[in-house]
């Protein structure tokens, strides 16, 4: 297998760029087009809802688009109320996510990434899975994501010999790409995929110490892109399905239980 | 069929051991275990000897043994053969031949399954055209209770033959009875006799005799009738054995044999037990064969029957009526020669000379009967008599209800149907003579079969049979035991069923085409509007309702698709979600077809209907839409 050392920040500034280059659209810039992390939030408020839906409200607001890899069952699913006055973005997050978890909030590719702060020693996960190549032509926000999910599986496991399934069609009109890749993190693929959208988020649906185990992509997705607005009704239930997901994550032990 | 030497042995085709067991030695950690099976021999006249056919249905060579035991259990011979595979090996009882024993009994035992070995025996003079089965049959399970049951061998006969059956002047019957104890306890046995005289029933008691295990006992048949005062009684009768015994403690054999030894009309004892409608295998009456059928009514009260004759191209009713205790015999050659029409107008047509008959209570052959019967094909000609006579216990082989996985609306009602298919083809309707149970009544009620939904939920619906219906079986003679009708019992059946929401089906496509697939694969991407809907179609028209499903692939996979998918969805409000199933695989674009099952639950709870998923390289289809 092979990972990219994270080192991504210089980015940030190229992404426009990048973006623009990308396909025969401009990159829809929704993400970021007018908030940056400095930018003051005068007023947000969000009654009984989850700290990561929370979080997609205030993205969907304020044009703010997500990597969100560090969730768990509080933060996707335990209501709370936030009032947010005359705050940077940057803060927002952090009252919104909650100071307690020591989270990095970090820029990348017109995508505020969201994860633990690095510690020695940590290893890498799935999201830093480089994969060699992706193409895809231009397609849906949830097309793409399923095309990235299965050349995942593909490059973990050549001797897959075919996928079907469904899953939610999300927005159609939202259209992305064509993509043309190399030798590029699962992370920053998704992060370009929801940069080029018509805004969202992608989130990580599996615990951090899960998403070690490589091949937990090859059993069920280990990621969902939200896209602000879709469904209607809101982002509740789609939070408590990740939830589900993280459940089925059988716990790891951590180094001071290995005897 | 030795007809020079009018010798007859016939048996039943046997069911092959299953593959999983063909191949299997024995081995340290796979122990097989003893096979056993106890046999009763007797003999008729000093020349009489006797063998055991071994036919190994395995791949595997087999070991096995064959002891002769004197009445009293005493060892007379003892062989031991292999069978190679596939192969047959016929042990002859030689030793019969020179011991002064004239009854004891056979042990043959092998080592693998029960069903390795296929074994016959049987018993023959050829010098005077004597043959006779000789049962065998596995022994009681040591902690099998006493039961009191009752056997029946009807039809022997005694005395210058009956001039209907058209045997030789002067041909004298004797009638025989012999019984083996093959458990490991003492068992009684209460013999009584019927008769038929000036058209009546009549009866005697006789002493009960005690078997001790592993003993054989040849009644005295003749002594039996003097005692019951039939010293020159000329004709039929019925031998009953009352017994306390553990089921499948007792061998019988029983016949007739003239003074030639030549005549051997074998019977088979039967158990006397209520039943439905029974079915006779097999009738014959070509080429000088006829087939005698006798019919004893134990109950004490009359009772009506109907036979019915079935041959290619027609049936036959043919009447019976029968007083308390009163048996009827005769020969099938006699119905189908009367050229008198049936109630039905049918007449046997002159062609028709063999075929398969049934014996039914007048109400039909779902009618629950107390009747004990037996038959047996003989041929004067080539004086030869029996063969295998298996009859079928009718009853049902199935209890179904018309769906047992039933969606009904809130306010909304669905009829349930309980039928039970009979091994004859027929199903009966028992919907209305069933006693109809809901396990949760706030989510449904049911009265008669009509289930009318409450309230949104989970629900069993559960029928008992009022009346009592026998399962099906086919007790076959030949095996050696004595068949014995299952008793009848109160069968029952519940369906799941849901209340509300019953299923999810597209009701448009939105857009479809080539699916984004990695390098390598190609295939089809479907966007379908689903919506949510009750049993009767229409949709349920409620927006955040959650909808959760499992795709799996399952059946046909001929384009190599793997992995299960999740996915959770919301309903507008027209209780709609668009849904895109896609397919890639390395197998496209050329042809092939995997097929997929998707399944819901709505708010947590199952929906009872699940859709078919068809992936083909350049189409998806979703329960044929």
């Amino acid at each position: 297998m092979v990972f990219e050392m994270r080192n991504v920040g210089h980015l940030l500034w190229l992404s426009p760029v990048l973006l623009a280059m990308l396909g025969p659209e401009p990159a829809l810039a929704s993400c970021g087009r007018s908030t940056g992390l400095t930018a003051i939030i005068a007023e947000f408020d969000s009654i009984q809802t989850s700290r990561i839906d929370a979080l997609l409200r205030f993205g969907e607001i304020h044009n703010l688009c997500f990597g969100i890899e560090f969730v768990d069952d509080k933060l996707l699913t335990e209501p709370n109320d936030f009032h947010i006055r005359n705050m940077s973005v940057h803060e927002s997050i952090k009252v919104i996510l909650g100071r307690e978890l020591m989270l990095a909030v970090e820029p990348s590719s017109g995508v505020i990434e969201i994860r633990r702060l690095e510690s020695p020693g940590e290893k890498r996960t799935i999201f830093d899975f480089v994969l060699p190549r992706f193409d895809a032509r231009r397609a849906s926000v949830q097309e793409i994501s399923e095309a990235l999910r299965m050349q995942l599986v593909v490059d973990l496991n050549p001797q897959v010999t075919g996928f079907a399934g469904s899953y939610p069609a999300g927005d159609l009109k939202d259209k992305v790409g064509p993509i043309s890749e190399y030798n590029r993190t699962i992370r920053y693929l998704l992060d370009e995929l929801v940069a080029q959208s018509k805004g969202g988020a992608w989130i990580a649906r599996v615990r951090s110490k899960a998403a070690e185990d490589l091949t937990v992509a090859e059993r069920r997705s280990v990621w969902t892109v939200v896209e602000y607005g879709v469904p209607k009704t809101g982002y509740a239930l789609l939070l408590n399905a990740v939830a589900n997901d993280l459940g089925s994550d059988a716990p790891l032990r951590t180094k001071d239980e290995k005897h | 069929m030795d007809t020079t030497h009018s010798l007859i042995f016939t048996y039943a085709l046997r069911t092959p051991p299953p593959a999983s067991t063909q191949q299997n030695g024995q081995t340290a950690a796979n122990p097989q275990p003893q096979q056993t099976l106890e046999g009763l021999w007797w003999k008729q006249e000093p020349n009489v000897s006797g063998f055991v056919a071994l036919s190994n249905l395995t791949s595997q060579p087999i070991t096995a043994s064959a002891e002769t035991l004197d009445a009293e259990n005493h060892p007379l011979g003892d062989h031991s053969v292999t069978i190679s595979p596939h192969g047959t090996k016929i042990v002859e009882l030689t030793e019969l031949l020179s011991t002064s024993a004239t009854t004891g009994g056979v042990v043959v035992s092998w080592t693998g399954n029960e069903y390795d070995l296929a074994v016959n025996s049987g018993l023959q003079d050829p010098a005077v055209g004597y043959s006779a089965h000789l049962p065998l049959a596995t022994r009681p399970d040591p902690s099998d209770k006493p039961a009191r049951d009752s056997y029946a061998e009807l039809g022997l006969m005694t005395g210058p033959s009956d001039p209907m059956m058209s045997f030789p002047s002067g041909v004298v019957f004797t009638p025989y009875s012999v019984l083996r104890n093959i458990s490991e306890e003492a068992v009684t046995a209460t013999p009584a006799l019927w008769w038929m005289q000036s058209g009546s029933a009549r009866s005697a008691q006789l002493p009960q005799l005690t078997v001790a295990p592993h003993q054989t006992v040849k009644l005295d048949v003749a002594e039996f009738l003097n005692g019951a005062g039939l010293k020159n009684w000329q004709g039929n009768f019925n031998l009953v054995l009352n017994t306390n015994a553990p089921r499948g403690a007792l061998l019988l054999a029983s016949g007739s044999v003239d003074q030639t030894n030549n005549y051997v009309f074998e019977v088979f004892a039967r158990g006397v037990g209520e039943s439905a409608s029974k079915g006779l295998h097999y009738w014959s009456t070509a080429n000088g064969d006829d087939t005698m059928v006798t019919i004893w009514n134990p109950a004490d009260e009359a009772q009506d029957f109907v036979f019915t004759l079935f041959y290619t191209g027609g049936h036959y009713l043919y009447p019976i009526h029968l007083e308390p205790r009163a048996t009827h015999s005769f020969n099938v050659s006699e119905i189908t020669r009367s050229g008198v029409p049936d109630s039905e107008g049918n007449v046997v047509p002159a062609s028709a000379q063999s075929g398969s008959a049934e014996l039914a209570g007048s109400a039909g052959e779902n009618q629950m009967v107390l009747v004990t019967e037996d038959e047996g094909i003989y041929n004067v000609r080539k004086a030869t008599c029996g063969g295998v006579t298996c009859t079928t216990c009718n009853g049902f082989t199935s209890i179904s209800m018309i769906a047992d996985l039933f969606a009904v609306g809130v306010g909304g009602n669905t009829q349930q149907t309980l039928s039970g298919q009979w091994n004859t083809g027929t199903n009966y309707n028992y919907t209305n003579s069933s006693t109809w149970s809901s396990s949760n009544t706030s989510v449904a009620t049911v009265n008669s079969g009509l289930v009318t939904g409450v309230s949104p939920g989970s629900v069993t619906v559960t029928a008992i049979l009022d009346v009592e219906i026998p399962p099906y079986a086919a007790p076959c003679v030949s095996a050696g035991g004595t068949p014995v009708c299952p008793p009848p019992a109160y069968p029952q059946q519940s369906g799941l069923g849901a209340v509300g929401p019953y299923r999810v089906e597209p009701i448009a496509t939105n857009v479809q085409g080539n699916a984004v697939c990695p390098a390598g694969y190609s295939g089809w991407s479907r966007t379908t509007q689903n919506q949510l809907q009750y049993p009767s179609g229409s949709g349920v028209l409620s927006a955040g309702i959650t909808m959760a499903d499992i795709l799996q692939i399952t059946g046909t996979n001929q384009l190599g698709l793997t992995g299960t998918q999740t996915g959770s969805y919301q309903t507008d409000a027209n209780g709609s979600w668009p849904d895109t199933y896609f397919v890639c695989s390395t197998a496209c674009p050329t042809n092939g077809q995997s097929d997929g099952i998707q399944t819901w639950t709505y708010n947590s709870t199952p929906l009872p209907h699940s859709n078919l998923i068809v992936y083909q390289c350049s189409s998806i289809t979703i329960d044929g839409f």
